[in-house]
This record gives C-alpha cells, structure tokens and sequence, in this order.
C-alpha cells in the first residue's frame, strides 16, 4: 500500500505537529502556526474517503485500537478499508501558500529561538529548540496572540545536536561531548534541574527505547544508555500509609525514578563490530554494506533477555546513511540523494531527492504514521497506513504503535492481592 | 599581504602548515589566491563571529570542497579565518564541522544569502553527514 501524499508550497526549515496545530518554521526565521483539522477537512477527497483521509492525517491511532483489530479479522471488511486507502493516495492533496494563509493559518510570528536550530521537540505543551546555542524552551497555547510563547527560557547553553523527551526528561546529543539529560523537574515546580552528563562517547542523534536512550554515532556506531525504572520508596506519613505502600509495591505502582545502568554498545547489541545504529521504543537497527541488522529490546523481559537478535535482511539502496528514524509504520533511512522507508509490511519507499529537513513521530498518539519531509519549495507530509493490518508482535521493520488503551500491568498473586 | 575588501584593509598572511603536509594540521587544497578569495568573500559577506570569520570556496555559485581536515583524508568545505594579534594577521585552515562548527548568526547568513543550499546547512547545524 502506497503512502497517501499531501504538500503545502512554501520554504520550510522544520516542522512539528501536535495537538491540532501543525507548526511550520520557515526558512526566513518565522513559524506558522496552522489549524490542521480544518486542513484536512476541507481536503477534496468526498465524503466516501472522510474516515480514511482522518485516520491518514488526524487520528493514527483509531484503527490500532483493539476492537478495529477484531473488525479487520474480516477479510471483506478490511478490503473495503484497504480500498479507501488506496483512493485516497490517488487523490492531489496540496495546498498552496495563498490558501495556507487565508483560510488555515492561524499565526504567523518570528521564531523567539535562535534559529537556524538543529532540531525541535513539542513536548508537555512546551516547544523546545536546541542548536549551536543551546537548549531552549518556550510555552505553546494555540488560544495565545502568540501560540509560540515569545519569552523562550535558555535551559542549557552548550550545542546540541539533537533533542528527544520521555519519561519527564530530555535526551540530547552533544556531538563529541556526548549523551547528555535534562530531568525537566515535572514533579518539583516544573523547574528544569541542571544537565547531566550520561555518556562522554560521541553522540549525533538520540531516541528513547522506553526508559532507555539510544545514542547514535558515526564514530563507534552507538550504544544503549540503559536505564532500570525502579519504584521509589515512598515516605509514610503514617502507620495506615502501611497497606498503600504494601498495595504499590505489589502492583508494581507508586512513582518511580529511573537509574542509569550503563551503556551497551552497538557491537554487543548485533553481536558483530557495528554501522550506524538507531532505535526507538522496542526496535533497534544497524545498517550498512547493503544489509540492516535487527533487534528487538523488551527491558520487561521475564528472563532478563531484554536485548534479542531478529535478523539481518538485504537493503537495496547502496550508499552511506546520513541519519535514520524509526516509526510505527517502518524505518526510515537518509541517504545523501534519497529518503527510503522500509514499511512494516510490503515493498521499500524511495523518496527521490536530498531533503531540506525530515521528521517522524513515534511517540504521537495522532500523527505517528506521518513522515515529513521539507525539500526546497515545499513540505510533504506522508500518511503511511499499512500497519494497521500488520501483525504487531511479528513485525520487522517498525515500532509498536501508540493506542490510547490502557496499559494493565500484570498483578502477581501476592498475599496483599489475595486479601484484596 | 594587504587584502581589500569593501573599502577596508586587511592583513592576511597564509599559514605554512596548513599546505606542506604538517600531520595533524589540515590541509589546503585550492590554490593561496583562491584561499584569499575565500577569506575576501567571508568579510565581504560578514560570515563574522567575533575573531574568526568563517569560508566556503564557490565557483559558478556553487559550493566546493576546499581542503582536507587533520587527518590528510577527509574532504573538508569549510574554511575558519582568525585574526591573531593587534593590529589583526589573519590567517585561515579547513575545517570539519563535525569539531568546529559556525555559529548560527553564519549559517543564518548561508541559508538565507543561498551561499549554500539548505539542505546542507541543516547537515552541518546537526553534524551529519554531507558530500557535495
């Protein structure tokens, strides 16, 4: 299945998407703030293809839901789905600026960060922005004059490389100054504390593999910063706090901290002297020489096999890569001249063309199957839709989704859990 | 030697090392009047940040390799000026921008003249890879 296709014209460095706004930075030093929903709305694709252009640009994680999983165990049903899909990618979807300022944009202001900016982060409501000049951090409310807040506070002044949030911190690549955090003090006055050194091994990009941090490098190929997410010990106020401290421990709730284990190189990772790796989630990658290494990582492992081997598979496009993401529908590769998407299911995507800038989303609930890509005169905004219809246990290439179920973790038979 | 540039007079004396194969010193690998010109463009441009201005070597608009870095193999496009003593010397070498980046007032300045293209000022801004 085909990636359904939408451009706006226009000369853009960056772009975010969050919350029914799509931010665009555009190469003159401004963002845009523009009303995604209404956007696609008024895409003319006609009412029959209206659920599937929603779940293509608005709402990823409609049809990763359980009971649309059930639904698509019908074969009819899912072809109908299939079909609509593959109408939509048929379809022209494009805005031009004429039409993106008179009807969709909500804000056009100069960016308060010091710009051009390495790489951006939408994350608790708050925009961050790192580059030669730091880390930046500036309130986000699309009900504002100014949606960007224009006040930034500097939260770190070194150069950073790139930025990635989870679990209440941010990750930053430091380039040769290594891995760095910033535990953003979510839990004490929302006051950032001071960075913290994770790893002095160079470091160009960074994702989280759940509580862990992924550093990727062209030096010594990468490594996991593992982290353990331990249950905190909780103060008792008082002897009747007994049975909630006794009911956490059990259940495996209460507040945690995460503590750094150390690092794990890339070359352990695929038991072989490794290429540029990357990861996210519950997948991590290493590619070159034409072939691209597998491994999954589940820190949850019953048997203490976090980290285990899939497989090594052929690539087809030579070349060195420049970068490379992961998202809930593939992988994504940059190669000097082209982008390529290993899809989670069906043949790889070359998107011809050195991109300006590109981005996923795997860790949206919304938009995690879309890929930007800026090239010189407008931005392509991708809809990747086949991995609805995958086998999310068995899949290679490609991290588990983001469903807006609730996670029930296990409770083991205890004592405390037979009396309750 | 003297080096005009809009009006001004500069004081540019070239640097051995970064031509007769000193290890660990990069190396030039255009000719000292193109190495000059790189420096004129640099000031002329204001590609300035404090003490050091920062290079690139075009020819027909378009953006070329100009040396190689410390170790005498990788391809640099890059060139870092610096004025040293008073009244100012300069003197310029290649650079990696994988050590030594430019500031964001310089890459500002390449993005929007079109000194480079776009796509290759983010690589060098997050220290990716970039072949031209």
């Amino acid at each position: 299945m085909q990636p359904i296709k939408l451009t706006i014209a226009g000369e853009y460095w960056d772009s975010q998407i969050y919350q029914g706004i799509l931010y665009l930075f555009t190469r003159d030093g401004a963002i845009k703030t523009v009303n995604w929903d209404p956007l696609v709305d008024g895409l003319s694709t006609g009412q029959s293809l209206r659920l599937a252009a929603s779940c293509a640009f608005q709402r990823s994680d409609y049809l990763y839901n359980s009971n649309f999983q059930m639904i698509f165990s019908d074969a009819d049903v899912k072809n109908v789905i299939q079909k609509k899909f593959v109408a939509l990618h048929d379809c022209k979807l494009h805005i031009d600026q004429k039409t993106l300022a008179k009807k969709f944009e909500r804000k056009s202001q100069d960016t308060p960060f010091p710009f051009p900016h390495a790489d951006s982060l939408m994350y608790g409501r708050s925009m961050y922005v790192v580059g030669q000049s730091g880390l930046w951090q500036a309130d986000c409310n699309k009900r504002n004059v100014y949606p960007v807040s224009r006040k930034p506070g500097r939260i770190w002044d070194a150069p950073v490389l790139a930025v990635s949030g989870n679990y209440g911190s941010l990750a930053l690549s430091a380039g040769r100054e290594g891995l760095w955090e910033v535990d953003l003090g979510w839990s004490e006055y929302r006051q950032p504390k001071k960075a913290k050194n994770i790893s002095k091994r160079p470091c160009i990009d960074c994702e989280w593999l759940y509580y862990s941090i992924f550093a990727s490098s062209y030096d010594d190929s990468g490594y996991l910063a593992s982290f353990s997410n331990e249950l905190e010990h909780v103060k008792k106020n008082s002897e009747d706090d007994d049975d909630i401290d006794d009911l956490h421990s059990s259940v495996g709730q209460g507040p945690r901290k995460r503590i750094f284990e150390g690092e794990i190189d890339s070359s352990q990772i695929f038991k072989k002297l490794g290429h540029y790796s990357w990861g996210v989630k519950d997948k991590v990658y290493s590619g070159g020489n034409k072939k691209i290494s597998v491994s999954s990582y589940n820190p949850w492992d019953k048997y203490g096999n976090a980290i285990q081997q899939v497989g090594t598979y052929e690539l087809e496009h030579a070349g060195s890569i420049v970068s490379a993401g992961v998202a809930s529908f593939g992988v994504v590769i940059e190669y000097d001249d082209a982008i390529v998407v290993l899809p989670s299911k069906g043949k790889a995507v070359m998107l011809r063309g050195e991109p300006v800038n590109w981005r996923v989303f795997p860790k949206s609930l919304h938009y995690q199957n879309h890929l930007h890509v800026i090239y010189g005169d407008h931005i392509a905004i991708y809809s990747f839709n086949h991995d609805y219809f995958v086998d999310q246990k068995n899949k290679i290439y490609g991290s588990r989704p983001e469903t807006n179920e609730l996670y029930r973790p296990r409770i083991p038979q205890t004592r405390q859990n037979i009396q309750l | 030697m003297k080096v005009k540039i809009n009006g001004g007079e500069y004081d540019y004396v070239p640097n051995k090392k970064h031509r007769n194969k000193t290890p660990k010193a990069s190396q030039w690998r255009i000719s000292q009047s193109l190495e000059i010109a790189s420096f004129s463009q640099s000031i002329g441009e204001g590609w300035l940040d404090g003490n050091y201005s920062w290079g690139l070597h075009q020819v027909s608009g378009s953006c070329q390799y100009l040396g190689v870095d410390r170790d005498h193999i990788t391809r640099v496009f890059i060139a870092r000026f610096e004025a040293k003593a008073t009244p100012a010397v300069w003197h310029g070498y290649p650079v990696n921008y994988a050590f030594e980046r430019p500031p964001e007032s310089v890459t500002k300045n390449w993005l929007s003249s079109g000194a480079l293209a776009a796509a290759k000022v983010r690589k060098i801004i997050q220290g990716k890879r970039c072949s031209l």
